[in-house]
Formats: structure tokens, C-alpha cells, sequence
């Protein structure tokens, strides 16, 4: 492996990639967010801005879709969202190319998990924290980034978890253009599908079961090609998930017909009254390869691939069989030979 | 240099963790580890990458590409039901496929030397392997049925090129120390020799086989020695130089030559070693088409199957029972990757052979599908019932469900995989492979490509273009409005105020 350092000086908790792979984010304990750019001739990660961004760990950052410009959003266990924007007439590692567009503080626990909603639902991000509340923000107006509004608030977890025990939460949305808003939340071990009713309120459609520990990461699958969607999670119990929803549209009378195997009472309920989709969630793959904590889940662009980093030390990259079973087709040690 | 230089139970126990995120670019994902109080946290690039990223393959998905483009009605395979049959349409069509997978072949075999010559070996490994199936798919379902004046003719050197490019074998090292091992006795008196001039005889190989003779002095010693003998060889020297590649006819002819051959040396006396007589009888038996002569100077279940098309009847009508009396006495290599294949191939299951074409090299068994498709050898879209109790079955399913044909999953995840590469060829190509696989489903292509677009890494005026022609074509609409505000951004950050409110204006913002 080809490594560059980043100049960090404590924990890195995670890494971004923008829209097309040549930046990449960093955050970490030291309260600083990094911005690398590859450069073309080279091939090689150089740094092009550094600065402080918040007052306590940063905990995880995300890229807005380049339809909206340069912009990162990062949250912290100082409970606050910031968001950034990139000036491109300052000069690089000067510390002052992005810009604090606005805080958002709200939330009362520290922050763990920030993404932002694909682009074709507007400028719009969600965030969570250890208060257990999902909270998604919009820039009503794209041309004015210093102004959000708390759009939607929802609690995940019904009490938040005791601050002495270990927690973990993250989301991720879905990036399908042609499949309504729907966005997974993972808090402690709960895996929670959320979906829109008529008025515009989120409400649990799904859930992912089966995890018997903290989730450490989720990553919705691009479903390019497939009707169904793909979620994969990676959890403490030492288990990669790979989960499949299946939207089945509320008006197709084809589909009342139906083999009501997997869904939940109480989302059926819902779903009579929302006119959105009903999902069906079903286990695709489950394995315990990693041996030990499987700390990220990531997919490729195009869904078909996906990796994963756990406490054995190796990345293992999965993909599916014509037969839509997932088996592990490469593994990378990440550990110095002996 | 990895990230984890320390034994995993003490990384574990100081808390720290391995992270990795994949890249849109696949080949530039990074890994970390981390933990508590780490200082000068590096990242990491893994040094993999799904296909290879040199320009010599990349120069090969490109021809592939063109051929299977270049294909244009004939990549869609049509049985005429009704009407009047047009034998010499099919025949068109059956020539047109032939030579669409000898170009394939071609390309293959120009791929694994342009690496061999730039000393990228450990690469043509695999490659090999699936040109050892592709040969034999070529000789067995793509040579004789077009029913051209040369097909027959075609079909052995095919069939030659098939097994003898398989291993190499016998190689030059072991016909060297067939003559040096020979100290006491001359060499043709050796069975090493032997063995070696029927391996060469059982692989078609007979330029080499007589040359063999030839340079084991056999001809020459025997001139003064061993009259009948001497006859006898250089007869048999004649019929091979005159054997019948293009005539059935001819065949029967020379078999009967060589049986009379056969016949006339048992009858004859003669002045060689007892030991010697054997060993030229053997050979006679082989090239007379006696089975159990030629599976026992066999080595391999290939070269038997080879040695009993050439010398027991030349047809593929018996190639079953060939196959199975091969593999009787020589049972396949389990660890090769290319000889279950071929004997799939041989049986008629063609579609067992793709999944392992395509573990050896995505672009070869996507288009190599696709040929076998359209000639008929796979079930193609139209024969494929829909699946059972598919309750999203929206016009046919999607792009990878089991509605669609093994060549259009095939052409289609390999086109995905050729967007996980910053190169705009290679996305060009993808999309065409998506366009012109043969799904049914032309919604599902549809959204598919305007799930893609907006990834395509643009560089210049002429690729921006490229987009929206791939817009208005697939009428996607809305995706272009999402590239004109990525370009309006993007022409904001570089100061190009303007031409960014153009673009803003073209998505429709103002």
C-alpha cells in the first residue's frame, strides 16, 4: 500500500471522498478538518487546506453534491454542524480557503454522523447524535448557504443512551434519482428505515434486524440497473449485513396479491395512510469473515462492489454472484508481512 | 509500507481501528488506521484494481467493442418461423458470427503478446487460459456450420492452434533431452522418442513429427539396412505431408492407405530390432485411427480427443464419445482453469463456461457471451420467461435480474465496472455496452445511464457535449439540468461568472 500522512494530530474518525473522487476530507480528535486533492500528473494526494473547525473531536464530514458548489458539512461532540465553503481566490494551506458558512446547534449530545440527501432532493443534509434525534436541515435558498432550516426532527432512539456506555450512530441516504426520499438511521444496535408520508413526515418504513451490537457503519448501495436497493452495515458483533429492500408501490393492485412474509405490523399500518411505497426488507448475506469488529462499510459507484474493514486487520471486497449471492472476491491485508 | 505494523491482538488492544472507503475512482480508495492519541495517521492506497488499467487492454475492450457494434442486426439472434426460409441469410449470418469471434480471438492473442513483449508475464497467465477456451469454442461451435468451401479446412487448423496452444508442449527442452538422453543406444531405439514423435502425430503436428524422424537419422540408416522398412516410413511420410484437411471423401481414402500400411508392415519381415518394429508398428496403429493406440500415447484427455478426430473419423458428430473415451483413461487437471471448459464446450454447455470466463477476465466473457448469444449457443431475452412470484416485475425486471439473459447481465456489469475508471474511452464504451446489450428492458437501460451521467468525469468542451447527446438520445432531461449546475459551479469556482450563469440558466434556475 502507497501511504501519504495527513498531518493529524490524533484520531482520525473518517474520510470523503467528493462527488468525483479527486478531494478527499479528513476529520479527527484534533478538531481540525484536512481537504486533499489528487493531482492529475502524479497520481498523488497533496494537501490543499488545513484548519481548525470545531472545539472538540470531529466525528464525521460530508461532501455536498457539486450542483450546489464547494461545500462540506462536519459535526462534533461539541453537539454542533458546520457547515463550509471552499474560496477558491485563497491560497492553499493557508487556512483560510474554506469558510464557516453557519452553525447549527441544536442538537444537545455531542454529534457522531453528518450526510448530505442526494442532489435531486435540493441542498439538504441529516445529522445525529448521541441525543438519539434525527435532525435534517435544507438552504431553502441555495443562493443564501448561511441560511437552514431544521426541516424535520425525529426521534430515533425513545431515551437517549447513558453517556458512561460505549455509542455509535450514523446514516445514510438513499442516492437513487428514481426512488422516493428514504434514508437509513443507525443508532446503537437499531437499524431504521425512514420514509415520507403524504405530509412530508418521516416515519419508520423498514428496519434492518438482526444486529446484536453497536453498527460502526452503514452504506446505501447506488442501485444503477436494479429495481431493488442495497444496504450494507458493519457491526460490533463482528458481521458484515448486506440487506435488500424491495419497494412495492401502494396503487399496483398486482402487488396486493402478496406474501406479506417480512413486514412489519405496525409499517403496514403506516404505510395504508401514507400513499408511499411499502418496503420489504430482506437478509441477503450475513458473514463473520472479519473475525472481529467490522469498523467501515463502503460501496463502489456503481453498487456492484462492496468493501469492508475490520478487526482482523484486512479489507475484503464483495461483490454478487449472477445468482445475487455476495461472496468475498479479494481480501487486502493491511498488516506489514512477517 | 501497511498501515499495521504491529501483531493484531496488540493493534486491538490499544483501541485502534482499520478503516476503508471505496473511491468513485475505484483504484484511488484509500485506507487508514487510527486510534486514540495517533499521531501522523497516514492514508493508504490499496494497490487493486477490478480491470486491468493498461492501454494495451484498454486498446482491447475498445476492439471488442467494435466488433460486437459492428455486428449491427446480426447481434440478435432470429429464428425464422413463417414465411419463406432464407437458408442463405442463415448462412450469412452463421459466417458473419464465425468471423466476429475469430476477430475476437485475434485481438486476444494481440493482447497477451503486447504484454508478453512489455514483460507484463505474470498478467498473461489468465489470459491464456481464456484463450485456450476461446480456441476450442472457436473450433468446435464456430467453424464448420457457415458451411463455406473452406470451413472443413479451417476446422483443423483450429483444432491444431486449440490444443497446441494450450501447454506449449512437447516443449524444446524435452525434445532436446529426448536426443541427448540417448547415449548408449541410438535414439529411435529409445520410447522416449517415440513417445514424443506420437505426441507430435497425436497433435497434428506433422511438419515437426517428420522432421523429428528426420533428425533422429532414421531415414537415412535404414535406407541400407531395412528396405521394407525404409518403405514403409517414407510412405507414411508421403500420406502425412498429403493428409485430407477439406474432404470427407479424401479421408476415407487415406485411412485406407494407412490401413494397408498397417496391413503390409505386420505381413512383412524385416532386419530392425524386434523393439524397433514395435515402436513403427505402434505408430502405424495411431495413424490408422486404432483407439486404444491412441489413448495409450496420449498423455493428456486433449491430445487423445485431438488424435481421434484426426485419425479415427474426422467428424464432430462422435465428439461425445471421443470425449468420454479421453477422459476414461485421462481425467481432466481439476486445478486448471480452462480444461473442464473446454469439455463443457465440447458437450454442448456453453453457458457453464461463462462464470469461469468471466473470473479470468470480465471484457473476454462479456463478449465472448454475447457472440454465443447471437449465434443461438445461449438463450437469448426472448426465450427467458419471466420469473416466478417477481412482483416487481416492471417491464421485464431489471438490468441483473434472471429475466434478462446471462450475455446481457454479463455485457452490463462489465460496462458498470468501466465506470469505476477515470477514463472517458472506457466510458464511452460502457455506455455502449449498455445501448447495444440485448436486455429487453430498454427503461431499465434508460435509467440506469441517467443514474451514471452526472459520475462522468468531463474534462473538456467536446466531452460536455458528449453528455448531452447521451441526454437527448435517452431523453433524460432532468439529469441534464443536474450536469448544467455541476457546470455552472464549476465555471463559478474558476471565476467564469458568464458562462456560469448560462449554465444555471439552461438548468432552468432563473
Amino acid at each position: 500500500m502507497r501511504p501519504f500522512v495527513t498531518g493529524h494530530e490524533d484520531l482520525v474518525h473518517d474520510i470523503v471522498y467528493d462527488f468525483y473522487g479527486r478531494h478527499v476530507a479528513t476529520c479527527s480528535s484534533d478538531q481540525h478538518i484536512k481537504v486533499f486533492k489528487l493531482d492529475k500528473e502524479t497520481n498523488e494526494w497533496e494537501l490543499s487546506d488545513s484548519w481548525k473547525a470545531h472545539d472538540s473531536s470531529i466525528v464525521s464530514l460530508d461532501w455536498a453534491s457539486p450542483e450546489y458548489g464547494r461545500i462540506i458539512a462536519s459535526v462534533s461532540y461539541d453537539k454542533t454542524i458546520k457547515l463550509w465553503e471552499e474560496e477558491p481566490d485563497a491560497p492553499e494551506c493557508s487556512g483560510r480557503r474554506w469558510t464557516k458558512l453557519c452553525t447549527l446547534n441544536d442538537a444537545t449530545g455531542p454529534l457522531y454522523s453528518v450526510r448530505f440527501a442526494p442532489g435531486h432532493l435540493g441542498l439538504r443534509l441529516g445529522a445525529i447524535g448521541n441525543d438519539g434525534i434525527l435532525r435534517v436541515y435544507d438552504a431553502v435558498d441555495p443562493s443564501d448557504l448561511r441560511s437552514w432550516t431544521l426541516t424535520s426532527e425525529v426521534k430515533v432512539l425513545p431515551t437517549p443512551p447513558a453517556s458512561h456506555l460505549q455509542s455509535d450512530f450514523c446514516l445514510t441516504w438513499c442516492p437513487s434519482r428514481f426512488s422516493p426520499e428514504k434514508l437509513v438511521v443507525c443508532a446503537l444496535d437499531q437499524a431504521l428505515v425512514y420514509q415520507k408520508d403524504k405530509a412530508g413526515k418521516f416515519y419508520v418504513a423498514a428496519k434492518l434486524e438482526g444486529h446484536t451490537g453497536l453498527i460502526r457503519s452503514v452504506s446505501w448501495a447506488p442501485s444503477i440497473g436494479r429495481w431493488y436497493q442495497l444496504i450494507a452495515t458493519g457491526c460490533k458483533d463482528g458481521k458484515v449485513r448486506i440487506f435488500k429492500l424491495t419497494e412495492r408501490m401502494q396503487n399496483d393492485s398486482d402487488s396486493m396479491s402478496i406474501d406479506q412474509e417480512g413486514l412489519q405490523e405496525d409499517s403496514n399500518e403506516s404505510n395504508s395512510e401514507t400513499g408511499a411505497p411499502e418496503l420489504k426488507v430482506e437478509i441477503l448475506s450475513e458473514s463473520s469473515d472479519h473475525k472481529g469488529e467490522i469498523w467501515s462499510v463502503s460501496w463502489n459507484l456503481t453498487g456492484t462492489i462492496l468493501s469492508s474493514a475490520g478487526d482482523d486487520g484486512k479489507v475484503r471486497l464483495w461483490k454478487a454472484s449472477y445468482s445475487n449471492e455476495f461472496k468475498c472476491m479479494s481480501v487486502i491485508s493491511a498488516q506489514k508481512k512477517t | 509500507d501497511q498501515p499495521i505494523q504491529e501483531p493484531i491482538e496488540q493493534f486491538k488492544g490499544e483501541h485502534k481501528f482499520l478503516k476503508f472507503k471505496i473511491n468513485p475512482v475505484f483504484s484511488n480508495s484509500l485506507a487508514f488506521v487510527s486510534g486514540p492519541g495517533m499521531r501522523d495517521t497516514k492514508l493508504y492506497t490499496a494497490e487493486t484494481t477490478l480491470i486491468d488499467k493498461s492501454a494495451y487492454y484498454k486498446q482491447y475492450v475498445s476492439r471488442l467493442f467494435e466488433i460486437y457494434q459492428d455486428l449491427g442486426d446480426d447481434r440478435l439472434f432470429t429464428v425464422l418461423t413463417i414465411g419463406l426460409i432464407n437458408h442463405s441469410s442463415r448462412n450469412e449470418h452463421l459466417k458473419t458470427m464465425n468471423l466476429a469471434l475469430e476477430a475476437l480471438v485475434d485481438e486476444l492473442e494481440i493482447l497477451i503478446e503486447s504484454k508478453r513483449q512489455s514483460s507484463q508475464l505474470i498478467d498473461t497467465i489468465e489470459l491464456e487460459d481464456c484463450l485456450s477456451i476461446l480456441n476450442c469454442l472457436k473450433t468446435i461451435h464456430f467453424t464448420i456450420d457457415s458451411n463455406e468451401k473452406d470451413s472443413t479446412a479451417k476446422f483443423f487448423i483450429h483444432l491444431k492452434e486449440w490444443i497446441n496452444r494450450t501447454d506449449g508442449e512437447p516443449s524444446e527442452q524435452v525434445i532436446e533431452e529426448t536426443f541427448t538422453k540417448a547415449t548408449e543406444n541410438t535414439v529411435y531405439e529409445t520410447t522416449d522418442f517415440w513417445k514424443l514423435v506420437n505426441q507430435l502425430l497425436l497433435r497434428g503436428l506433422f511438419d515437426q513429427a517428420i522432421g523429428t524422424l528426420e533428425k533422429s537419422n532414421i531415414i537415412s540408416d535404414l535406407e541400407n539396412k531395412c528396405e521394407n522398412t525404409w518403405t514403409v516410413l517414407k510412405d507414411i511420410i508421403s500420406l502425412l505431408r498429403e493428409y485430407p484437411y477439406d474432404a470427407e471423401v479424401a479421408f476415407r481414402e487415406w485411412k485406407s492407405a494407412m490401413l494397408q500400411l498397417s496391413q503390409f508392415y505386420l505381413e512383412t519381415e524385416t532386419k530392425v530390432s524386434p523393439g524397433l518394429r514395435d515402436f513403427i508398428t505402434d505408430m502405424i496403429y495411431v495413424l490408422s485411427g486404432t483407439q486404444a493406440k491412441i489413448v495409450q500415447y496420449s498423455r493428456t484427455w486433449y491430445e487423445c480427443f485431438c488424435g481421434l478426430i484426426l485419425y479415427y473419423i474426422p467428424t464432430l458428430e462422435l465428439s461425445e464419445e471421443y470425449l468420454q473415451l479421453s477422459l476414461d483413461s485421462h481425467p481432466l487437471d481439476v486445478c486448471s482453469n480452462w480444461e473442464q471448459a473446454c469439455t463443457d464446450i465440447i458437450r454442448g454447455k456453453i453457458f457453464s463456461i461463462l462464470p469461469v470466463l468471466d473470473d479470468l477476465d470480465g471484457c473476454t466473457a462479456a463478449f465472448t457471451s454475447a457472440l454465443c448469444e447471437a449465434k443461438g449457443l445461449l438463450d437469448s431475452p426472448a426465450n427467458l420467461a419471466p420469473e416466478q412470484g417477481n412482483e416487481n416485475n416492471l417491464d421485464g425486471g431489471d438490468l441483473f435480474s434472471s429475466d434478462n439473459s446471462m450475455a446481457s447481465y454479463l455485457l452490463n456489469s462489465f460496462a458498470l465496472e468501466l465506470c469505476c475508471y477515470e477514463d472517458r474511452d472506457l466510458w464511452a464504451v460502457a455506455m455502449g455496452m449498455l445501448a447495444l446489450s440485448p436486455s429487453n428492458n430498454e427503461s431499465a437501460k434508460r435509467l440506469a445511464i441517467a443514474e451514471l451521467l452526472p459520475h462522468y468525469p468531463f474534462r473538456t468542451n467536446d466531452d460536455i457535449e458528449w453528455l448531452f447527446t447521451i441526454c437527448a438520445k435517452w431523453r433524460l432531461p432532468d439529469v441534464a439540468k443536474t450536469i448544467y449546475r455541476i457546470l455552472g459551479n464549476d465555471l463559478l469556482y474558476q471565476n467564469n461568472v458568464v458562462e456560469a450563469m448560462t449554465n444555471f440558466s439552461k438548468a432552468g434556475e432563473f
